[in-house]
C-alpha cells in the first residue's frame, strides 16, 4: 500500500482528474434530456468517460520518460508496473460500475450486464494500449494525442467510414453473442498489449524508433 | 576488475562501438569527444543494454555469456540527467526505491536509507522535496539510490556537469572516499575532474579505444608534442591559427606566454613538461 499511496501522492493533481470526471458524468447523467437517452448516454460514456482509463496507466511511466529517470528506474520499476495498472485500473472500474448502476437504477430496461462487460473491456482496452504507447514512444502526450485523434474521428464517423477497428458501439441493438465476442477480443488485446509493456519498459533501445 | 572484451555494439545502423577491448580498476575515467561511445559503453557495463558481440568479465564471472540480469545485480548506474520524483521529499524518494528494489523489510529499510543518507551527507536534507535540492544535493541523492542495494561497482555518467564549483568539489570528494572499496567507472569532459579522481584511463574516439593507461601515461604520449612560445598580443590571431593552444599567461605589457600543441617544435619556443590534458589531444588528433 506505500507504494500506491506514493505513486498516488506523485501524480499530483493528476491522479484527481479522472475522478473529476467521474463526478461529472455521474451528476450529468440525472440532467441528460430524456429523448434519446440511452443512446446518448452510452456515447457519451463510451467517448468521454471510457477514455479516462488510460489517463493513470499513461501516467504510470511518466516519471521514467519525462523525468529522465528512465536509466535509474529501469532495473526495479518494471516488476512493479503491472502491479499499479491492475490498482488504478480496479479504481476505474470501480466508478465505472457505480455509474453503470445508477444508469440501471433511471433506466430498468437496459442490459446491466452487457453494458457492464461492454464499458469495462473498452476501459482496459483503451488503459493498456496508452500505457504500451507510451512505453513504446517514451512520452505521455504521444498516447494521449492518438487517443483523442481516434476518438474524435470516430465520434465524428460514427464508426463508418475508416477501415480500422472500432471500438465504439454507435447504437443499443448489440447482441449477447457480440459482446460476448467483444470482450474476449478485448482480453486478449489488454493481455498482449500489457505483456509487450512489461517487456519494453525493460529495455532502453526501440527498434523501431 | 572488469575485463571488457571486444564489445561491438551497432545501434540505427551505426556503429557505436567498434571492438572495445579495457581492463577497468580502481577508479577509471573514460575520456573523449561528444559521441566518442561513452555513455553506450557505460549502458552496455551498467547491463542496461545489451552488445552484438564481445564479452565483459567481472572478477572472474563471465557476464555477457550468462545474462544482463547477473550485471545488474552487482552495478549502480547513475546517468548524467535524471530527476527522481521531484515532487516527493528525499526520504520518501529513498524509502520508495528502497521498496522497489526489493527491501521489503520495514526496519531493514529504515536502517539502509540512514547509512546511505549518511553516506552521502544528506541527512539534513532528508525531508526537503527533491526539486527543492541543488544540482549538487541531486548528484547525492542519485548515489544514495545506487547505494541502497550496496554495489561493488559504480558507474557514473559526467559526474560533475551541471555543478557549480564548490558543489563540484564537494562531489568528487564524495567519490574519492568511496573508492576506498568500490570500483568507481566515470565519464568525463574535466580533464582536472579526471585528473583527481582517476587511477587509469581509457580514451575513446568514435566507438574506438585509442589508449588505455595511467593518467601519467596518457599525458607521455604527448612528450616532445608541448611548446612555450613568447608571443606579442597581435600574434595571437595568427597563433590560433598554427597551433592547439592550451594556456595563455600575460607576460608583461603585450607580450603573453603561449602554451602550444604542436608535432613540429615552433620557432624559439621551449619544450615544457606534458600534462594529462596534452596527452588527451595529442591522442584525440591521432599523434601518437
Amino acid at each position: 500500500m506505500d507504494q500506491f499511496k506514493f505513486e498516488v501522492k506523485n501524480m499530483g493533481l493528476n491522479f484527481y482528474i479522472p475522478i473529476i470526471i467521474f463526478l461529472v458524468v455521474f451528476c450529468s447523467l440525472f440532467f441528460l434530456p430524456a429523448e434519446q437517452y440511452e443512446l446518448q448516454l452510452l456515447i457519451f460514456l463510451q467517448t468521454v468517460f471510457v477514455p479516462f482509463s488510460a489517463w493513470w496507466s499513461i501516467y504510470l511511466v511518466y516519471e521514467l520518460y519525462q523525468n529522465q529517470s528512465e536509466e535509474i528506474l529501469l532495473l526495479c520499476y518494471p516488476r512493479n508496473l503491472i502491479l499499479n495498472f491492475i490498482k488504478f485500473e480496479s479504481i476505474f472500474i470501480i466508478m465505472l460500475a457505480l455509474i453503470v448502476a445508477t444508469f440501471y437504477v433511471i433506466l430498468p430496461d437496459v442490459s446491466i450486464f452487457k453494458l457492464l462487460i461492454l464499458l469495462i473491456s473498452q476501459a482496459l482496452l483503451i488503459s493498456s494500449l496508452g500505457l504500451l504507447l507510451a512505453i513504446f514512444f517514451k512520452n505521455i502526450e504521444t498516447p494521449f494525442m492518438i487517443i483523442v485523434l481516434y476518438i474524435a474521428t470516430e465520434l465524428l464517423t460514427l464508426g463508418d467510414v475508416f477501415l480500422w477497428p472500432h471500438m465504439f458501439f454507435f447504437d443499443f441493438n448489440f447482441t449477447f453473442r457480440e459482446i460476448v465476442f467483444y470482450a474476449i477480443s478485448s482480453m486478449l488485446l489488454i493481455t498482449v498489449s500489457l505483456y509487450l509493456s512489461y517487456v519494453n519498459v525493460r529495455t532502453i533501445e526501440r527498434k523501431i524508433i | 576488475m572488469i575485463n571488457v572484451q571486444n564489445i561491438t555494439k551497432t545501434y540505427k545502423g551505426k556503429k557505436t562501438l567498434q571492438k572495445v577491448s579495457l581492463e577497468i580498476e580502481g577508479i577509471y575515467g573514460l575520456l573523449g569527444p561528444n559521441g566518442a561511445g561513452k555513455t553506450t559503453l557505460m549502458r552496455v557495463l551498467a547491463g542496461l543494454i545489451s552488445v552484438d558481440e564481445g564479452k565483459i568479465i567481472v572478477e572472474n564471472d563471465d557476464l555477457h555469456s550468462t545474462d544482463l540480469k547477473t550485471i545488474r545485480n552487482g552495478i549502480g548506474y547513475l546517468p548524467q540527467d535524471f530527476d527522481l520524483y521531484p515532487k516527493a521529499t528525499v526520504y520518501d524518494c529513498l524509502n520508495h526505491i528502497a521498496l522497489l528494489k526489493g527491501i521489503a523489510d520495514s526496519q531493514l529499510r529504515k536502517e539502509r536509507i540512514t547509512t546511505v543518507l549518511e553516506q552521502v551527507n544528506l541527512v539534513d536534507a532528508k525531508k526537503q522535496k527533491v526539486s527543492k535540492l541543488s544540482g549538487g544535493m541531486r548528484k547525492r541523492l542519485g548515489i544514495a539510490q545506487v547505494f541502497l542495494t550496496n554495489p561493488s561497482i559504480l558507474i557514473i555518467d559526467e559526474p560533475t556537469s551541471g555543478l557549480d564549483i564548490l558543489e563540484r568539489i564537494r562531489f568528487r570528494n564524495l567519490l574519492r572516499e568511496l573508492s576506498k572499496d568500490k570500483t568507481i567507472i566515470i565519464s568525463s569532459h574535466i580533464v582536472e575532474d579526471v585528473e583527481f579522481l582517476c587511477t587509469k584511463l581509457g580514451i575513446i574516439k568514435e566507438g574506438s579505444v585509442l589508449a588505455e593507461g595511467t593518467p601519467e601515461e596518457i599525458a607521455k604520449s604527448s612528450d616532445g608534442f608541448v611548446w612555450s612560445i613568447q608571443i606579442h598580443e597581435n600574434e595571437l590571431s595568427e597563433t590560433f591559427k598554427l597551433y592547439t593552444v592550451i594556456d595563455i599567461q600575460q607576460r608583461g605589457f603585450n607580450i603573453l606566454d603561449v602554451r602550444v600543441l604542436s608535432k613540429n617544435k615552433p620557432s624559439n619556443a621551449t619544450p615544457l613538461n606534458a600534462t594529462l590534458i596534452d596527452g588527451y589531444l595529442s591522442i584525440i588528433n591521432g599523434w601518437r
